[in-house]
């Protein structure tokens, strides 16, 4: 299935938002144009997360910042599930 | 993982502390979960050790409660035994304590028993002097009332018999005189009929002779009855001096018998009585003395026995 996924990608056309992202574009497309979009839809916003990180050329803050909530998140979620271990 | 542009180093090298931090805890997690598994193991070892310790010390619990009933059903039953047996005790020390209040009872009856015979064998002496003496002074004043009374009659009969002779002397006299009187006017006659027998003779001898013997035979007759008369009268006169000895003599044969009478029978009667009295006091002190040796030997039995159940509870306590 990968590998079919990996044929797919290879041969398929390039979107709009990929030639945004390779551009630099896309994140001051994204935040002018379809920030509510990107904030309340989830499949989006993984989308254009993806896209930024394939084709981007810089760092972003944004996917910093989504990247360090998500450590945030885990880290939380590591610390409640390892309380009970730590109070022992 | 490939390098992504998107993140800056720094975010990168945070991220790589937190990779190798992950996988170190992943390494203790894994360790973790090893031992977790060793845990889990010999959790269930234990866990299995317990379900067949548990199974066990049920089995030794349902095997002790089992031992523990029957040995408190064995207690039960000992135990109602030794109150059975301590109950027969204490009736056997009640016994014991009932036998020695009766033999003490029994002495001290026994006592009053024996003091109240001593009494009763004094009073009876007593009352048998005293009644002797009384029907000894009743016996003599019957004797005297009778010996009285037999003497005036006596005296009365022999004023009656010497009234009697008197009589009888004085019709003796009379018929003596009267029997004179007859023989001499038969001696007249007598002399009469010789004189004509005289006379006769003088005019016929043979019818003198006749005469003479008929005469002679008259006077023979007159002679026999004069005689007949007087034996006649002195046998009736005896007979009523027997008749009158008789009556006497029975009459003093009656005052012996009733003196014999008074003088023994009640004296007898009474002895007799007081020597049933005396064979009955002395019957009773018989059984007196035989139930004294009875409840000793009751004594001495129950004695025996309280030893043996003492040796019996001695003996079921060890």
């Amino acid at each position: 299935m990968a590998l079919i996924k990996k044929i797919l990608d290879r041969w398929r056309p390039v979107t709009y938002y990929e030639e945004l992202a390779e551009t630099g574009l896309l994140e001051n497309y994204i935040s002018e144009h379809l920030r509510e979009k990107f904030e309340s839809d989830d499949d989006f916003r993984n989308e254009i997360l993806y896209l930024l990180m394939k084709h981007s050329k810089e760092p972003l803050p944004v996917v910093e910042e989504l990247y360090l909530d998500k450590l945030c998140q885990s880290l939380s979620y590591f610390l409640e599930y390892t309380e009970q271990w730590r109070k022992q | 993982m490939e390098e992504a542009i998107v993140i800056s180093p720094e975010v990168q090298a945070l991220f790589d502390t937190v990779r190798r931090q992950a996988k170190e805890y992943a390494n203790a997690f894994l360790g973790l979960e090893r031992e977790r598994i060793e845990t889990e193991r010999m959790r269930e070892q234990v866990h299995d050790l317990f379900v067949r310790l548990k199974k066990e010390v049920d089995e030794s619990f349902e095997a002790a409660n089992k031992n523990i009933s029957n040995s408190m059903l064995y207690l039960d039953t000992k135990t109602d035994q030794i109150d059975k047996i301590y109950s027969e005790l204490s009736n056997i020390k009640d016994l014991k304590h009932s036998l020695n209040e009766l033999q003490e009872g029994l002495k001290v009856e026994e006592n009053n028993m024996q003091s109240f015979i001593s009494d009763s064998k004094s009073k009876t002496a007593l009352e048998i002097e005293s009644n002797i003496i009384k029907l000894k002074a009743k016996i003599d004043k019957e004797i005297e009332v009778i010996s009285k009374r037999t003497e005036y009659k006596m005296n009365l009969n022999l004023r009656q018999m010497e009234g009697r002779i008197y009589g009888f002397s004085q019709t003796i006299l009379e018929v003596n005189d009267k029997i004179a009187k007859n023989e001499s006017r038969r001696n007249a006659e007598i002399d009469s009929i010789k004189d004509e027998i005289r006379n006769i003779q003088r005019t016929n001898v043979y019818s003198a002779e006749m005469k003479k013997e008929k005469i002679s035979f008259q006077a023979d007759t007159t002679a026999t009855g004069q005689q007949q008369l007087q034996i006649n009268y002195n046998a009736d006169m005896i007979q009523q001096v027997k008749s009158d000895m008789d009556k006497i003599r029975n009459e003093v044969n009656q005052f012996n018998k009733i003196k014999e009478e008074i003088n023994t029978q009640p004296i007898i009667e009474d002895l007799e009585k007081i020597k049933e009295e005396k064979t009955e006091i002395e019957e009773h002190i018989e059984k007196i003395r035989k139930s004294g040796k009875l409840h000793i030997i009751l004594i001495i039995t129950s004695f025996v026995l309280y030893f043996i159940l003492f040796i019996f509870t001695l003996i079921n306590s060890k």
